[in-house]
């Protein structure tokens, strides 16, 4: 530690930095949250029971869309882990609370996928 | 002990209040299939019911988790449940938002029914139209 990070004297025995494991599984918890939410509040949603379902794709429940979603948007899915655990590792040197680094690398995450999808979309 | 219990009630803030709260407005914003008045009333009174639970939650978590963290005197406990307060605050701004741009209130709201109108099986009497028998 160089003498200009030293603010107090405690910084000694506590380095202000936070746990890279601890971090990335704070990030996930709020992927998992998230997925599990949209899953769980759209199964609660009654469909119409005479709905017109064309062809093997017509009419998936929640679930069933969101494993197609797994595999279909594997690339995608492998992208944001990979830019989570960069940002996770990146926040945690210089956050010193794992809650905190690991909310703003997720949030980072959905800004990151949110601007690609964007990107792509100007594009195609 | 003690701060596994402040760390379990800081996730259970942390994620639970984002979970009821996506839950809750998916099906706020959703057009359910009901085919009766009383399941609509229902699948309405579910809903409200989620979203006040993530809006107690929201408030009573970070506040009794900050006098929780004192008592216990768990400093980084302290600092975690007071910022969260500010994370109270920021919710709160985000569901007034989805009020605001919402035509109908959040809360209280009850989607339509498929219930068929039922059928008139007497005479309605219309001023300068129709006349009734006997009437």
């Amino acid at each position: 530690m160089r003498l200009w990070q030293l603010q107090r004297m405690d910084d000694l025995a506590a380095p202000r930095r936070s746990s890279f494991g601890l971090s990335l599984l704070v990030a996930l918890g709020w992927y998992a949250t998230a997925v599990g939410a949209i899953v769980v509040g759209r199964s609660g949603v009654p469909a119409a029971p005479d709905r017109y379902c064309p062809g093997f794709f017509g009419c998936l429940t929640p679930l069933e869309q969101l494993a197609l979603f797994a595999i279909v948007g594997a690339p995608l899915i492998a992208g944001l882990l990979a830019y989570t655990a960069a940002a996770t590792a990146l926040l945690a040197r210089w956050i010193p609370s794992p809650i905190l680094a690991g909310s703003l690398s997720a949030l980072s995450g959905v800004l990151a996928v949110a601007m690609a999808t964007a990107v792509w979309n100007a594009a195609a | 002990m003690r701060r596994a219990a402040l760390c379990a009630l800081f996730l259970a803030w942390l994620y639970g209040v984002p979970f009821l709260l996506i839950v809750g407005l998916i099906r706020r914003t959703s057009s359910p299939h009901l085919a009766t008045r009383a399941e609509a009333q229902a699948f309405g009174a579910t809903t409200d019911a989620v979203l006040i639970a993530a809006l107690a939650l929201n408030l009573a978590v970070p506040l009794s988790g900050v006098l929780l963290a004192r008592l216990a005197r768990e400093p980084y406990w302290t600092r975690h449940f007071a910022w969260s307060l500010a994370g109270t605050v920021l919710i709160c701004l985000a569901v007034s938002a989805a009020d605001a741009a919402a035509t109908a209130p959040l809360i209280g709201y009850t989607p339509a029914d498929q219930e068929p109108v039922p059928p008139v099986d007497h005479c309605v009497p219309i001023s300068g139209g129709r006349g009734c028998p006997g009437g």
